[in-house]
C-alpha cells in the first residue's frame, strides 16, 4: 500500500522515512552510480527534500519500505529549474498544477519480470494519478529515459517533450510533461485488476493523529 | 522550413490524434522524414522464434514498405535471420551499416541485407520500443539514401514512439470494434454510465445482484478488459452504447 508522507505527518514516518532514504540510496548510489548524490551514511536526499517535497512509499505487509517516488512542486525550485534547465527547450512549465516527479525507485526484489511493469512500479504511477485528480494537479514534468515515451502515451498520458534527449552522465535522457486525467486512471486501473485506491485507508487519519 | 525540428515534432505529435487509421499515420510519418531521406517505414512487434508467416504479419503495426520485398521476406522467414531483427533487445537504436560492427553476420544475415538493398531499402535506422506488454517493438526508417544525425535520430525517436502508440490504439479498437453486446450487456452499461449500483440495476432488471456480476464478467470478457470502469468506457468510446 502506498503512503504519503509530508512535512505535516513526517514524525509518525520516522522509521519509514529513513528506510525510504535507504533505498533512495541503493538505486541512484550505489545501483545507478550517481556518486555525486552519496552523503557517506547510506541515506541519499538532496536540497530538494524540503518542507513542500511530497514522498511517496509503497509499505509492504512487513512494514518494509520497496517503493518510493517524489513530487515536487513546480511552483518551488525543482531539478528541472535548478539542476537540468537544459533539458527544456522552451519555456518551462510551470504552476499548481504542475509537479515533477522524482526519485521513482522500486527495491531490486521488485523490479519489473521481463518487460512487464511490476505491480510495485505500477501503484506508484497510479499513487500519482489518484493524488494528482484529487487536487486539482493534472500534469508531471519526468525527466526519463525516452524508452518510457511508449508507455506513457499507451497508458493514457498526454506526453509533451520539452526538448530532445540528451546524453547526461551516460544515460539518454528526455524531459517531458505527461497530462493525466480519469481515462489515465480508468486505463491503469484495468491494468492493476482493481478499482481500489493504492493508499493506505488510514493515511488521513495517522495525519490527523 | 525555418521552424525549429521540436517544433515540427510536436505539430506532428498533434496530428495523431486526428489520425483514425494505420495509413493515415504511416502518410504522416513519411510527411515528417522525408527530408532525411526516409521512403519506406516498417513497425511491428517482434514474434517468438519460428511463427508462421501469418502471424508473423500480424504482428505489423505501420507499413510502408516495399510490397514484394515483404511477400519474401515472410515467407522466407528472414525474419528470424534478420541482424536488425537480432539487435533488438539490446535496446539501443543502430543505423544498418552499423550492423557489421556490431554483430557477427552470417552468410544468411548478409543475403537478406543485400537482397534488401535492391528493394530500396539500401540504408536504415532501426529504433527499439518497449510497450507495456512483455514484447519489444522494432521500427526501421528506410530509404535509398538517408541522411540523419544525432539530432535527427532523437526526433525519429520521438516520432517512433508516438506514431507506435497511436497505430496500437488504432489497432486495439479495430479489434474490438467487431463486439457486440446484447441488449441485456448494452442496459447494464448504460445503467453504469448513469451512475447506478449493481443492486440498482439488479432491481430493475429483476434479477439478483450476483446475476448482474455474470452479465459484466460476459462484458469485460467480450471487450478484453479487467475493470467495470474500463468496460463502460471502451463501449462508449467504441459506440456500442449511445
Amino acid at each position: 500500500m502506498l503512503h504519503i508522507v509530508t512535512i505535516e505527518n513526517e514524525h509518525l514516518y520516522k522509521a519509514e522515512m529513513a528506510q525510504a532514504l535507504r533505498l533512495r540510496h541503493s538505486v541512484f548510489v550505489e545501483e545507478k552510480k550517481w556518486t555525486e548524490l552519496d552523503r557517506g551514511d547510506g541515506r541519499e536526499f538532496d536540497q530538494f527534500d524540503t518542507r513542500t517535497a511530497v514522498h511517496m512509499l509503497y509499505v509492504d505487509a512487513t512494514n518494509t519500505v520497496i517503493g518510493y517516488q517524489r513530487m515536487l512542486p513546480s511552483t518551488g525550485p525543482h531539478l528541472l529549474s535548478e539542476v537540468l534547465p537544459f533539458l527544456c527547450d522552451g519555456d518551462r512549465p510551470q504552476g499548481p498544477s504542475i509537479w515533477e516527479w522524482t526519485r521513482y525507485a522500486v527495491s531490486k526484489e521488485h523490479r519489473d519480470r521481463g518487460r512487464m511493469l511490476s505491480p510495485v512500479g505500477l501503484a506508484l504511477l497510479l499513487g500519482i494519478v489518484e493524488w494528482g485528480l484529487a487536487r486539482e494537479i493534472d500534469a508531471i514534468i519526468i525527466q526519463m529515459n525516452p524508452l518510457w515515451l511508449l508507455r506513457l502515451v499507451q497508458m493514457k498520458f498526454k506526453v509533451t517533450p520539452l526538448g530532445f534527449p540528451k546524453e547526461l552522465s551516460g544515460e539518454t535522457t528526455i524531459a517531458v510533461t505527461a497530462h493525466f486525467n480519469r481515462d489515465t486512471l480508468t486505463f491503469l486501473q484495468n491494468l492493476r485488476g482493481s478499482e481500489d485506491s493504492v493508499f493506505f485507508r488510514h493515511s488521513e487519519d495517522r495525519m490527523r493523529a | 522550413m525555418a521552424r525549429r525540428p521540436l517544433d515540427r515534432t510536436l505539430d506532428f505529435i498533434r496530428s495523431l490524434d486526428g489520425a483514425a487509421t494505420q495509413e493515415e499515420i504511416c502518410k504522416k510519418v513519411l510527411e515528417i522524414t522525408k527530408v532525411f531521406g526516409v521512403e519506406h517505414v516498417l513497425a511491428g512487434v517482434v514474434p517468438f522464434p519460428g511463427a508462421m508467416s501469418k502471424v508473423q504479419r500480424s504482428h505489423v503495426l505501420l507499413a510502408a514498405w516495399p510490397q514484394e520485398w515483404a511477400v519474401r521476406y515472410f515467407s522466407r522467414g528472414y525474419l528470424f535471420s534478420d541482424p536488425a531483427i537480432a539487435l533488438l533487445p539490446e535496446g539501443r537504436s543502430f543505423q544498418w551499416a552499423q550492423v557489421d560492427q556490431l554483430l557477427q553476420l552470417g552468410p544468411k544475415a548478409r543475403l537478406i541485407m543485400n537482397e534488401a538493398a535492391d528493394f530500396g531499402l539500401k540504408q536504415g535506422l532501426t529504433i527499439p520500443l518497449i510497450p507495456i506488454e512483455n514484447t519489444v517493438i522494432g521500427f526501421s526508417f528506410a530509404g535509398r539514401n538517408l541522411e540523419i544525425s544525432p539530432q535527427d535520430q532523437s526526433m525519429l525517436l520521438l516520432v517512433a514512439s508516438y506514431a507506435v502508440g497511436r497505430s496500437i490504439a488504432v489497432r486495439d479498437d479495430m479489434e474490438n470494434q467487431s463486439v457486440s453486446l446484447t441488449t441485456k450487456e448494452v442496459d447494464v452499461i448504460k445503467w453504469l454510465a448513469d451512475g447506478l449500483t449493481r443492486r440498482q440495476i439488479a432491481e430493475k432488471m429483476s434479477i439478483s445482484p450476483k446475476g448482474v456480476d455474470w452479465h459484466l464478467s460476459h462484458i469485460r470478457n467480450k471487450l478484453g478488459v479487467r475493470t467495470t470502469t474500463y468496460a463502460v468506457a471502451t463501449a462508449m468510446r467504441l459506440g456500442l452504447v449511445t
